[in-house]
């Protein structure tokens, strides 16, 4: 039997991200995650959300500034109750909610390295749960 | 304007068992605005479904459409090809809009994705309060323009009841005492010994305990 | 006499009134009421019936009120809007007068939320201060409240309840001042715990000479424990219970007869205030300690 590699998607906020490719440049991203930026984790559209995973994504993160550090004063706190309202409706159809999480950077700690935490802990979930569908 | 809440999915899903191809028709009025039924919502609705049919390895199509309002008839009209095309429609408008499609659109089956719950209004942005009852007879003018009969949980007409505390209804804490508001409102508009008269029983007839209502204009019939 | 109410006559002789509660069982054992009516008998002049309070069901307050009248006791049934429209109120008073029953407590009701049945629809088609006008223009007037004339009226002896520890404060008197004005001979309050706020509801009161308009009992009730206490601050809607009292009960080294003792220390204190006519014990489930209450407090003499 193939081994299932879990297609991901990392989104990420231009700003905590900042320098990000740089960044990007002394990690090594797996490559089944693929890194898509957002002008603010607020951007993130539940509808779009719902249509990636309906694409056939197995998991979905969102990487954001960290608490109360939002350029746009609560971005962050909006897609933390984005991801909710989406983890609620993929519950209801029968959907692991397991398949889509939040990061935030932590203070003191680096932005690529949480972007690689969250692509191996995500990986490793999604590993778990397998492919979303069968 | 007409506050909605949506369906749990699954609830909407369990209702279309056979159904092969599936009209979900959003409503671009009281129930776009308040995030409940209006084109962007309808559409996550359609994703879900089709996320949950390919999920039971079902072969369903789902079509989506929004209109400006399912509670004309003209509007409705704009929603024939697709729910021609359907083997049954969800409607994501209030429940006159879901009444409407179904009436207009016989024998095609329409379900509704809301729960339409009250003529409100956002008080802050996602929250939504309830404002009117539509009891048919107004009494707005006695109350300081806060209305008892939709907003104290026991619709009294003659001052808090003994539960009001801090402000609160004695039923959750996260419901204002309408009557203290009145109180409140009253005394700034410096008309508190309207408090001391005894309201009367009131004329629940032009209620809906008087039926179904309806309205006739002379001067608008055609 | 508006009435043939022994509590009326009681209280227009100038008499400290002394009353009770007795909730209905939540079934139809008559003997139940028959034990909690024997526990009462010769202790108080009159026993409140509750009407499926906290919204739970219970036998009906009127025909338990039936079968105390049997027993040779003073019902005062209660009534609240939230379980009958207007006709079955008149309708229900029609039957209550006919059955014996000549004290009526009229109340709003609490809301079902509370209850053990929070999915049912509720009525409120009156409110308590209306239903007091429909009770007197029935007393008074022969009428009915559409305004058709009664031939056998029903004659009440007509009760309201006050709080003068919920919100807002500084209308709390006046509010019992409508109720007197729609109709209510005698107030009973709710339970007084926190003296202090009581004495300062009743000089508006005064003040609004509304002692002198009806006979006013104060609410009071024994407290079995310090769970109870807190219990009744934190999580009953309109009750005031100071944090003395908790710490009294906390202290104590048997909480039951220390509840007795405030209750009756309340007691004292109330009956030297000006305006009152008698007190109102609210035992719930706790029949026992009325006789105790009572004679601990000299009421009886």
């Amino acid at each position: 039997m193939p081994v299932f590699r879990p297609k991901i998607i990392g989104y990420y906020c231009q700003y905590c991200a900042y320098l990000s490719d740089d960044n990007f440049g002394k990690v090594k991203i797996p490559s089944n995650v693929k890194k898509c930026k957002l002008l603010c984790s607020g951007k993130l559209d539940i509808l779009n959300i719902l249509e990636t995973f309906e694409s056939g994504i197995d998991g979905i993160f969102v990487v954001g500034c960290k608490e109360d550090e939002c350029r746009n004063i609560n971005g962050n706190s909006r897609a933390s109750r984005r991801v909710n309202y989406i983890k609620k409706i993929l519950e209801q159809i029968g959907i692991s909610s397991e398949r889509i999480a939040v990061y935030n950077i932590e203070p003191e700690s680096l932005f690529s390295n949480v972007f690689l935490e969250a692509s191996a802990e995500m990986g490793k979930k999604i590993r778990g749960l397998g492919p979303i569908y069968k | 304007m007409i506050i909605a809440s949506q369906k749990s999915v699954r609830e909407i899903a369990d209702n279309l068992t056979k159904h092969k191809r599936i009209s979900v028709a959003g409503c671009g009025t009281c129930v776009a605005v308040c995030f409940a039924g209006g084109e962007r919502e309808s559409e996550i609705l359609a994703s879900a479904l089709r996320m949950f049919f390919k999920l039971k390895s079902r072969k369903v199509e789902i079509r989506q459409q929004t209109v400006k309002r399912q509670c004309e008839w003209e509007f409705i009209e704009e929603l024939k090809e697709n729910i021609d095309w359907a083997d049954i429609v969800v409607s994501t408008a209030c429940g006159i809009g879901v009444q409407a499609v179904q009436k207009k659109y016989l024998p095609k089956r329409v379900l509704p994705g809301l729960n339409t719950s009250f003529m409100g209004m956002p008080t802050s942005p996602g929250v939504w309060k309830e404002r009117c009852l539509g009891c048919g007879d107004c009494v707005l003018d006695e109350t300081g323009g806060i209305c008892p009969i939709a907003r104290c949980a026991k619709n009294l007409l003659n001052g808090p009841c003994g539960g009001s505390q801090n402000g609160k209804c004695e039923i959750s804490k996260d419901i204002d005492c309408a009557w203290q508001e009145i109180y409140d409102r009253l005394k700034v508009l410096g008309l508190l010994d309207s408090m001391n008269e005894i309201a009367l029983p009131k004329n629940w007839s032009t209620s809906r305990d008087g039926g179904p209502r309806r309205i006739v204009r002379e001067d608008v019939n055609t | 006499m508006k009435s043939e109410s022994r509590l009326e006559k009681l209280l227009n002789a100038g008499h400290f009134a002394v009353t009770a509660e007795l909730g209905p069982p939540k079934s139809s054992d008559s003997n139940i009421i028959k034990q909690k009516a024997n526990i009462l008998k010769g202790y108080v002049d009159a026993v409140n019936i509750t009407d499926c309070q906290t919204a739970i069901v219970r036998m009906s307050s009127i025909a338990a009120a039936s079968i105390l009248v049997h027993l040779g006791l003073e019902p005062i049934a209660q009534m609240t809007c939230r379980d009958r429209n207007r006709i079955a109120i008149q309708s229900d008073l029609l039957g209550a007068s006919a059955l014996g029953v000549n004290n009526l407590l009229c109340l709003t009701g609490d809301h079902q939320k509370f209850g053990n049945h929070p999915e049912s629809k509720n009525v409120f088609d009156l409110d308590s201060i209306q239903l007091l006008k429909t009770v007197k223009d029935m007393r008074d007037d022969k009428k009915f409240q559409c305004g058709e004339e009664i031939t056998v009226e029903p004659r009440f002896f007509i009760g309201a309840a006050a709080n003068p520890f919920a919100d807002p404060f500084e209308y709390r008197a006046f509010r019992m001042g409508k109720k007197i004005k729609a109709g209510a001979d005698f107030i009973q309050t709710q339970i007084v715990f926190n003296l202090d706020k009581f004495v300062k509801w009743m000089e508006t009161v005064r003040e609004l000479g509304l002692d002198k308009k009806a006979f006013i009992l104060a609410g009071v009730a024994p407290i079995k424990s310090a769970w109870m206490a807190k219990y009744m601050k934190n999580k009953v809607a309109g009750m005031d219970v100071p944090d003395e009292i908790i710490a009294r009960m906390e202290k104590a080294a048997n909480p039951k007869e220390e509840g007795i003792n405030i209750c009756v220390d309340i007691i004292n204190q109330l009956k030297e205030i000006k305006g009152i006519s008698g007190v109102h014990i609210m035992a719930v489930e706790w029949e026992e300690a009325v006789p105790e209450i009572v004679e601990k407090s000299r009421l009886k003499e």
